[in-house]
């Protein structure tokens, strides 16, 4: 299901609901563009709307206002099957399957024309593909936290979904393998044609991680600032302690703290 | 030092005098529910028969003669109500039993059907559908009656009925049920339903019913209160034999959920059913040891003793007096 | 076997066997009377010499609940899949369904009785009545705990109805399921008890109330553990059987660490 990576132009998205005090402005006026093959990344306090935004974009959540264009054509004219991979904060394994299977559900789910074995193998490559290779059979309580994520990823790539949304993927995980799958990350971004729309907490993360920061405040959701992030790709070995690589999550911590007193970012 | 003393053994004597002149506190447990048939005792308490005895009494709704029988037996109500059968029963099974007076001279068990129904004897009932009460003593009963008057019983239609023998007649379900006639039968007269019946009693089974029953333990440490009792006792019988009307209110007094025209027309059958030729010989309460031979003979024939016991161990009128 | 799950089992066993030491033992003290309560040691003679009469109705009783059981668990399930997925369907049923929860069985039984007539509709009626509750609720429970992201996403890719329902939400609940089974199967043994105390003459439960009245009390109590046998048999079928559909799930409380 190899499609062509498409544009993505968000238009003055505002999302209002109603909760038990008052109406709530989650998401006010956000208006981005994301061209095919982009990594970009989304930080902000819990509240800005970050998680929000991911369900308007993939169509889960209907925008009040303002509108998702793919290649210029409305969200909701469009077939949105395979169009997404998504990846959660936890893995939403299901327990009962193995890795494999777990890796299969997406074909069984999206493309029932393929036969069981197609189905197999094309999750067995998937698996390999993010280093699991010889864990296939092993339940989700046998694997590790970080290999359970990978399963998750491995599920979401399963279809090469010309787009890849992944909501604090690593934020549950402990600091080594968050940093062994950031780059395994970087390192499939760099393989694989897809858009990756990233949500984060972590500045530092996003800073190495992507090519554009979209800084968000909250109450309501609205874009602070966007960053372009100068480094190369692929990036270098040791990024991570550059002092280039500080002085810009330093900056981006000062703008965001500027920009809205109360909250702390990591 | 010497006052203290002095003033404390008197103390302690006029306590102890005062709870030996307090009245005896006895727990009275019945067979059944509150019914009409309990007015006889709920009058003569509120008239003080049984305070008149020295006796404190507390009259206990009851589960059935099987439950009663346990309870006494094992020393939890010290007088109690129970069929004839089970005190036979019972002590034949190593639960021993005295009764000590009887309070229902006939089994109120029989064969009841609307008047209507046709039915005049018992081979009437051949291809009708006789509602029965598995596993209850009327059963027993019956079966007793059908193989005393030779009945073919195949050749009737049995129908379980449990407890609902009266509203399975009301809705015809039954032609006619195996009850008390006192219970489901004038139940159903009261509802408007003339209702007739061939009592067991005049087919041959002639089983003393209700006992007034006490443990023999009992007996033998507080003899004068076992005939205390039972003198009250038969003091509540013998007037609300006279006094029908004023038993029916003084029962409806103290129980006034129970429906009146219901416990009115119970209350003149069960008077009755508490007299025979000997009671008006002997005095209320009265039996005789043949009957509770013959009673044996049947209960050993039917199955439902092991062993024979000593009836003179099983009842005694030596305290109607 | 390893030693510890043997002693586990042995301990089990010994608790049983101290409370009939006990009984046996306070009966045999204070003289009670078989009539009254019989000794442990009268019970289990009299269970090998009634044994084939005990049998004869164990069957019935069997049956009754294996057949409630089985519709509570059906009916159970249908309501549970209305009330996960329907909103309307749920504030519907519910008061219903509670007031079924609260009815006194006892006091319905001779009420089944004319209803239902005789034998065996009865004690499977009110079974199913008892048993059903807690599968519907457990039931209903764990379908509506399936994560609703995963759901999303699985929709997004263009899952139908059936492939959440069949793949994900179904298998999801089971553990719900199961426990809700295993309170299930004991209140449908009660159940047919009650039924056949009123509204039978075979079974257990009639065995039971007929030694009563009888005053035969050490063959009532015979029925009352050949009873509690069948039950807890009936509880070990479903943890087999759940031990069988979900062998995933034994092993993760088998392995020392889950991360």
């Amino acid at each position: 299901m190899a499609r062509t990576v498409p544009h993505i132009s968000l238009r003055d998205l505002t999302l209002r609901y109603r909760s038990k005090r008052a109406n709530v402005l989650a998401v006010d006026r956000v208006s981005l563009e994301l061209s095919p093959r982009s990594f970009t990344s989304v930080i902000g306090p819990s509240g800005c709307g970050k998680t929000t935004l991911l369900k308007v974009v993939t169509g889960v959540l209907r925008p009040t206002s303002g509108e998702v264009l793919i290649d210029g054509k409305p969200l909701a004219t469009r077939n949105l099957a395979g169009m997404f991979g998504y990846v959660f904060q936890r893995p939403l394994l299901l327990p009962w399957r193995t890795a494999l299977e777990n890796v299969a559900l997406t074909a069984e789910v999206a493309r029932k024309d393929l036969s069981r074995r197609d189905r197999l193998s094309e999750a067995q490559h998937w698996l390999e593909v993010v280093n699991l290779g010889g864990f296939e059979n092993k339940l989700p309580h046998q694997l590790s936290g970080g290999m359970q994520q990978r399963v998750s990823l491995s599920r979401a790539l399963a279809l090469q979904p010309p787009i890849l949304m992944m909501d604090e993927p690593f934020a549950a995980l402990d600091e080594i393998t968050r940093e062994s799958l950031q780059d395994e990350l970087l390192r499939l971004w760099g393989v694989l044609e897809t858009t990756v729309l990233f949500v984060t907490h972590s500045i530092s993360e996003a800073v190495l991680l992507s090519e554009r920061v979209v800084v968000m405040t909250p109450h309501p959701g609205r874009i602070a600032e966007i960053v372009e992030v100068p480094f190369r790709h692929p990036r270098q070995e040791n990024l991570r302690g550059s002092p280039e690589f500080a002085l810009l999550v330093q900056d981006i911590r000062r703008q965001l703290r500027a920009k809205e007193s109360t909250q702390a970012v990591a | 030092m010497k006052r203290i003393v002095v003033g404390l053994t008197l103390m302690l004597a006029l306590a102890w005098s005062d709870a030996a002149s307090a009245a005896d506190r006895v727990r009275f447990r019945l067979n059944w529910v509150p019914g009409a048939e309990y007015a006889p005792y709920y009058l003569g308490k509120e008239k003080g028969f049984f305070a008149a005895e020295g006796i404190d009494v507390e009259i206990l709704p009851g589960e059935g003669s099987t439950v009663t029988a346990k309870l006494v037996g094992n020393r939890s109500a010290e007088f109690g109500l129970a069929g004839a059968d089970v005190v036979l029963i019972s002590n034949s099974r190593d639960l021993p039993l005295v009764a000590i007076g009887i309070m229902t001279q006939e089994l109120p068990g029989g064969i009841i059907f609307p008047t209507d129904s046709g039915i005049k004897k018992l081979t009437d009932l051949y291809g009708r559908k006789l509602g029965i009460q598995l596993k209850s003593a009327t059963e027993k009963q019956w079966r007793a009656v059908a193989k005393i008057a030779n009945l073919d019983e195949k050749k009737i239609i049995e129908v379980p009925a449990d407890r609902a023998i009266a509203q399975l007649i009301a809705n015809k379900t039954i032609d006619a049920g195996v009850a008390f006639y006192f219970n489901d039968g004038l139940k159903l007269v009261a509802e408007g339903i003339p209702m007739s019946w061939i009592p067991f009693s005049e087919s041959g089974l002639r089983f003393y019913a209700d006992s007034l029953i006490t443990h023999p333990g009992l007996i033998k440490e507080k003899p004068d209160l076992v005939r205390r009792f039972t003198h009250a006792f038969v003091k509540c019988w013998t007037y609300a034999i006279a006094n029908e009307e004023e038993t029916l209110e003084s029962f409806l007094r103290q129980n006034p959920t129970i429906d009146r025209k219901y416990s009115a027309l119970k209350l003149p059958v069960v008077l009755k059913m508490g007299q025979s030729p000997e009671t008006k010989q002997h005095g209320f309460g009265y039996s005789t040891k043949e009957r509770w031979e013959e009673m044996q003979r049947m209960l050993i024939s039917m199955e439902l003793m092991p062993t024979a016991v000593d009836v003179s161990k099983v009842a005694t009128n030596e305290f109607l007096k | 076997m390893d030693t510890e799950r043997i002693a586990r089992i042995a301990g089990q066993i010994g608790v049983f066997v101290a409370f009939f030491v006990l009984w046996e033992v306070l009966v045999r003290v204070t003289g009670m009377k078989p009539v009254i309560l019989p000794p442990p040691s009268l019970i289990f003679v009299t269970i090998v010499k009634q044994w084939p009469y005990l049998l004869q109705h164990a069957w019935p009783t069997i049956f009754a609940i294996i057949g409630g059981f089985l519709v509570a668990a059906v009916s159970g399930f249908v309501l549970a899949v209305g009330i996960a997925y329907s909103r309307w369907i749920n504030e519907l049923v519910y008061p219903f369904l509670i007031v079924s929860q609260v009815l006194p069985k006892i006091a319905l039984a001779p009420l089944f009785l004319i209803w239902f007539g005789f034998g065996v509709m009865p004690k499977l009626v009110i079974a199913a009545l008892i048993a059903f509750f807690p599968i519907v609720v457990n039931t209903a429970r764990g379908l509506n705990s399936v994560e609703p992201e995963l759901v999303q996403y699985m929709r997004s890719l263009g899952a139908s109805w059936a492939d959440i329902f069949f793949k994900i939400s179904l298998p999801w609940a089971m553990p719900y399921i199961f426990a809700s089974f295993k309170i299930s199967i004991t209140l449908a043994v009660v159940g047919v008890v009650v039924g056949e105390f009123v509204a039978s003459d075979t079974g257990l439960g009639y065995v039971i109330e007929y030694a009563n009245i009888s005053l035969e009390t050490p063959v009532m109590f015979a029925g009352i553990f050949v009873l509690s046998l069948l039950g807890v048999l009936f509880f070990l079928v479903i943890l087999l059987l759940e031990a069988v559909t979900m062998s995933w799930q034994t092993e993760i409380s088998e392995t020392p660490e889950t991360m």
